[in-house]
């Protein structure tokens, strides 16, 4: 990319616009890019987003006998039996002891191993605020709180507005566009199609658990597809209307990786890790093999996003949620263990995240949208086995509670996102770009990693 | 059997588009001329009536490719003649064609699964006569979002088709009577757990489930920001946006939707529900577990206290339906997916205003509002004025409609078996992976909203593997299963699957190939193809002389649908 290119896209995306002084360092970072091999290690980034809002309150539990009657008080039939819990054993300093279900003994066993963190009650927010701030209306929120869409949208973009059309992994690629240089596959690589995340400048790559398809009747490499493909070529150029010729980028986008990326797969090291059969799974399973042809791909930073959806439980939560947390845990442990196989869990840091958490209050057999939840990290870069960020109080009408226990968040999605991005390699400056409101925190990055 | 009549009009369509690129300034003047021509209206003239004007061939192929699952030649030929307005009035007055129905013989059987519903909704895709009620369906199942992702519906193809049939039923009817059928179809109940919502329970520290309440709020009436007749967006004195309602809106209204339940549930069998499950007869009310207290819902609109869990559903509903933001939100959004992805602020406009009062003083009326989208200037005349970014991206799945409809499909399958047609077209009917649809409403991807600034929702769900495999389900069921004659000539297992039949076009082709390709060009793109593609085209025919004339037919039909010009519906 030009180093105009450059600044243009970061004008479009809406970046800019936030400060003058940010001029400085986008030519600081124009300058950077006009380096080459930037970096010379492998990075990676896996987000698994769990689509529908998670019950977060149900994944972290108060084990202790007050805090934990505090917590089935107020959770009532919904509440995760005492005795099931497993404790996490860590040196953070919490308001009150924490263990997660024991259908999440995979996660149990990362968090102790040091290869998972969790980070505590994170949600979209413009600034830190309070609940007497909100009350008096004196506060800047976010718009469209509350809605699966709109904080999807706040969550991906990471800008908390709902201007513009980039997420901040887009903009992180758009940044270190030419850190593949010898890669005609984007960093992006998506196995739940479009998203918000990794929207950029460059398209985002949509593959799926089943790799890439190859293009039967305009696959280039059986000679009987020769002369159709040479017809296909000429006609498909006749056509100036504007959404012709975005699905005409697509489709010949789609038709020169597809090459590549079956090329890589059909080369790729058989891993011994084995993955359930299950969507999850499946594409995680996907994410690793991808991973495992990094060089062939000719790519030095990868970000991958995966979706699993369900969780939106507003009923019948007590028989959907545990069962996808189980498995969200064993696909999280298959796909740490992958990554050791390939000798890259310093290299490869995976982060879930989510639109929202879930209200404490339940509707009679499940609950509704809430605002902050908590997420989780691994990978071996990560410092794990602690917990990073305030854990709220879990009564009704707490300086915490929204209402009905929507949970104000105490650590921005952006303050989340840019320590992730930090890791990944961007400065400082970039990450002022890519998170523009990121000034407005104490601790722009959080120390999990 | 009809060729005198398809070179009549083959040539006239000839004729009319001078065999020239649509796109090019000079042809569009060609167009305007031709157009002029045959309606004597002068497109620079603003009381230019498109109505009453018999359609030529080429309006014929529009019309049906915005208002049908795909142009026949035999439709075309049909209905050349007619006006638009005449085809749409008694398109509107057919009988409705039911799917339920259709799946009903297999439902006791032991492998019974939602292949038997995908195959119903193609069955009526195909062959149904209501073709514009069918498509107004399907429009309206990506807006009233049901999924059969679902715990219980995933179980019961019947009960996802039921819900399908509720919204052909209701697709021309008032927008407040489908509003209401939606709101009380147990299939919805489930899916957005307004099913068995309970009213405030002090004791259990319970409160109502917000659920139904936001979405049929974000997605099935108002919207989330208060919009303007024209479909743009309000703005408060600082240019910030207006949202519609709050969390205290969603309270209000998560209250009335109390009390429902399986249609027959009384007081004390609530909690029995696997006695009372009927997931086809409307919810009904349970007052017990309704809430009783008063309900505030927009600013001026209090529900008093006492009210039946009736009364309240109908104010409330009331409430929705002559919310300012209706005409707007829902007719934009149908324009959207029958016509054009951009249309004008004064298109919107001009179908907000019918959905406000149809003429009759009535509200709502859903096929005035089809028949005023399909009528107007801008769906008539927008691929000449705006050339470039009139139109939509198909929907992926209707390509197999058009392409089976255009070359007769032909199975000795019991059914369409196409039991997972997400795998090519990454959607499928009712099997929406959220309520918020395939895809969204107002995505663009990156590069054209910068550089223009356009929406293509469509191409939301148009992936690299997406784009892949529907190309390969051109290949796969159009150019390697083509036939001409007799289908029984075919081996038995092959009948087995779906076949396209090209006979027509062959027989075309045989007097002369270039009409045969007028014939494509006119059926799948209306005309949408440049002079310079169609000789490509040609050339490409005539060089494979090793080939059977069937197979060469086939390869130009995917190099069609398989081009960005077949990509754009204009």
């Amino acid at each position: 990319m030009k180093r105009r290119d450059v600044l243009k896209s970061i004008l479009a995306m809406g970046v800019g616009a936030t400060s003058l002084s940010a001029t400085a360092g986008q030519l600081q970072i124009m300058n950077a890019l006009s380096q080459q091999a930037r970096h010379s290690d492998f990075k990676a980034l896996v987000c698994i987003f769990l689509y529908g809002g998670n019950d977060s309150y149900n994944m972290l539990v108060p084990t202790e006998a007050q805090s934990y009657q505090q917590y089935a008080q107020v959770r009532q039939n919904l509440a995760v039996e005492q005795s099931t819990l497993l404790s996490l054993n860590t040196t953070t300093q919490l308001p009150y002891a924490l263990g997660v279900p024991d259908y999440m003994s995979p996660v149990a066993e990362l968090f102790h191993s040091n290869q998972l963190a969790f980070v505590n009650n994170v949600g979209p927010l413009v600034e830190p605020t309070t609940k007497s701030a909100i009350q008096s209306s004196s506060a800047n929120l976010p718009p469209q709180l509350f809605s699966h869409n709109d904080q999807q949208r706040l969550w991906e973009q990471g800008n908390n507005s709902l201007v513009g059309t980039g997420g901040w992994a887009g903009r992180v690629a758009d940044l270190l566009d030419d850190v593949n240089p010898q890669s005609s596959i984007p960093l992006n690589i998506s196995l739940a199609g479009n998203n918000v995340l990794q929207t950029g400048n460059r398209p985002l790559y949509a593959m799926t658990a089943e790799g890439a398809d190859m293009f039967g009747a305009l696959n280039p490499e059986h000679d009987w597809n020769e002369r159709r493909i040479s017809v296909f070529d000429r006609l498909i150029q006749l056509d100036n209307h504007s959404l012709g010729g975005a699905y005409r980028s697509i489709l010949n986008g789609a038709r020169s990786k597809a090459l590549v990326v079956n090329q890589g797969l059909e080369a790729a090291p058989r891993l011994t890790t084995e993955f359930t059969d299950d969507s999850l799974h499946n594409d995680l399973a996907m994410v690793a093999k991808m991973i495992s042809i990094r060089e062939q791909l000719g790519m030095q930073r990868q970000i991958y996003f995966v979706g699993y959806g369900g969780w939106d439980t507003h009923d019948q939560q007590n028989d959907l949620h545990p069962a996808l947390l189980s498995n969200l845990a064993s696909a999280m442990q298959n796909f740490n263990a992958a990554m050791t196989e390939l000798g890259l869990e310093q290299q490869v840091t995976t982060f879930t995240a989510s639109e929202f958490g879930r209200t404490l209050t339940s509707n009679g057999d499940g609950t509704d949208h809430g605002w902050g939840g908590h997420q989780m990290v691994m990978g071996g870069a990560v410092k794990g086995g602690q917990l990073y960020g305030q854990m709220p109080s879990l009564s009704l009408n707490s300086e915490d509670d929204f209402g009905e226990g929507r949970i104000i968040p105490t650590t921005s999605s952006e303050q989340y996102a840019a320590t992730l991005a930090r890791w990944f390699g961007l400065s400082d400056s970039e990450l002022e770009l890519v998170f523009p409101q990121l000034s407005r925190f104490d601790q722009p990055t959080l120390s999990f990693i | 059997m009809f060729r005198s009549v398809l070179l009549t009009i083959l040539l006239s369509t000839l004729v009319a588009c001078g065999g020239s690129d649509p796109s090019t300034p000079e042809s569009s003047i060609d167009d305007r001329v031709v157009d002029s021509g045959n309606n004597d209206s002068d497109s620079g003239d603003d009381n230019a009536d498109s109505t009453g004007i018999p359609m030529t061939a080429l309006d014929a192929a529009r019309l049906l490719n915005q208002a049908t699952y795909g142009a026949t030649l035999s439709e075309i030929e049909d209905i050349t003649g007619q006006t638009r307005e005449q085809w749409i009035d008694a398109q509107l007055a057919l009988p409705a064609s039911y799917h339920l129905p259709l799946i009903e013989p297999f439902s006791e059987r032991e492998e019974f699964w939602r292949n038997y519903r995908v195959a119903a909704w193609f069955n009526r895709a195909l062959y149904a006569e209501d073709q514009l009620r069918q498509r107004v369906a399907f429009a309206l199942s990506e807006i009233f979002v049901v999924s059969e992702f679902n715990g219980v519906l995933i179980d019961s193809p019947m009960a996802v088709a039921n819900y399908y049939d509720l919204l052909v039923e209701y697709a021309f009817a008032d927008y407040r009577s489908l509003l209401e059928a939606v709101t009380l179809s147990p299939a919805m109940g489930v899916y957005l757990s307004m099913l068995g919502n309970e009213k405030t329970d002090l004791e259990r520290n319970i409160r109502p489930d917000e659920n139904y309440a936001r979405e049929v709020m974000q997605l099935f009436s108002i919207g989330l920001v208060e919009l303007n007749l024209d479909g743009s967006v309000k703005l408060d004195s600082e240019n910030q946006p207006i949202p519609t309602y709050g969390q205290d809106e969603i309270k209000g209204f998560a209250h009335v939707f109390t009390g429902w339940h399986f249609n027959g549930t009384a007081e004390n069998t609530w909690y029995y529900w696997w006695d009372n499950m009927d997931l086809f007869e409307p919810m009904s009310a349970v007052q017990a577990f309704h809430d009783e207290n008063e309900k505030q819902l927009f600013p001026g609109v209090l529900l008093p206290a006492e009210q039946t869990a009736e009364l309240n559903l109908e104010q409330a509903l009331d409430a929705l339906a002559n919310h300012s933001n209706v005409a707007p939100f829902i007719s934009k959004q149908l324009i959207q997916k029958l016509v054009t992805s951009n249309p004008s602020p004064d298109y919107v406009q001009r179908i907000s205003q019918v959905f406000e009062d149809n003429g009759s003083g009535e509200r709502g009326n859903i096929g005035d509002v089809v028949r005023a989208i399909l009528t107007d200037e801008e769906a008539v005349e927008g691929q000449i004025n705006a050339p470039q970014s009139f139109g939509k991206i198909r929907e992926p799945i209707l390509k197999a409609t058009h392409m089976w409809r255009a070359f007769e499909m032909h199975t000795d399958g019991e059914i369409i078996d196409m039991g997972w047609p997400e795998y090519f077209f990454n959607q499928a009917p009712l099997a929406s992976p959220s309520v918020f649809n395939f895809y969204h409403p107002d995505y663009s991807p990156p590069t054209l909203k910068n550089e223009t600034g356009l929406l293509a929702p469509e191409l939301q769900i148009v992936t690299d593997a997406a784009v892949t495999r529907t190309t390969n389900f051109l290949a796969w069921f159009g150019l390697w299963r083509a036939f001409t004659g007799d289908f029984s000539d075919l081996e038995d297992d092959d009948r087995q699957s779906m076949w396209i039949d090209v006979s027509e076009y062959v027989a075309l082709a045989e007097s002369s190939p270039r009409e045969m390709i007028a014939a494509l060009n006119l059926v799948l793109t209306a005309n949408t193809l440049s002079e310079e593609a169609m000789l490509i085209l040609e050339e490409e025919y005539q060089a494979m002389t090793w080939a059977e004339d069937k197979d060469k037919v086939a390869n130009l039909i995917f190099l069609i649908m398989a081009s960005p010009q077949y990509a754009v519906q204009r």
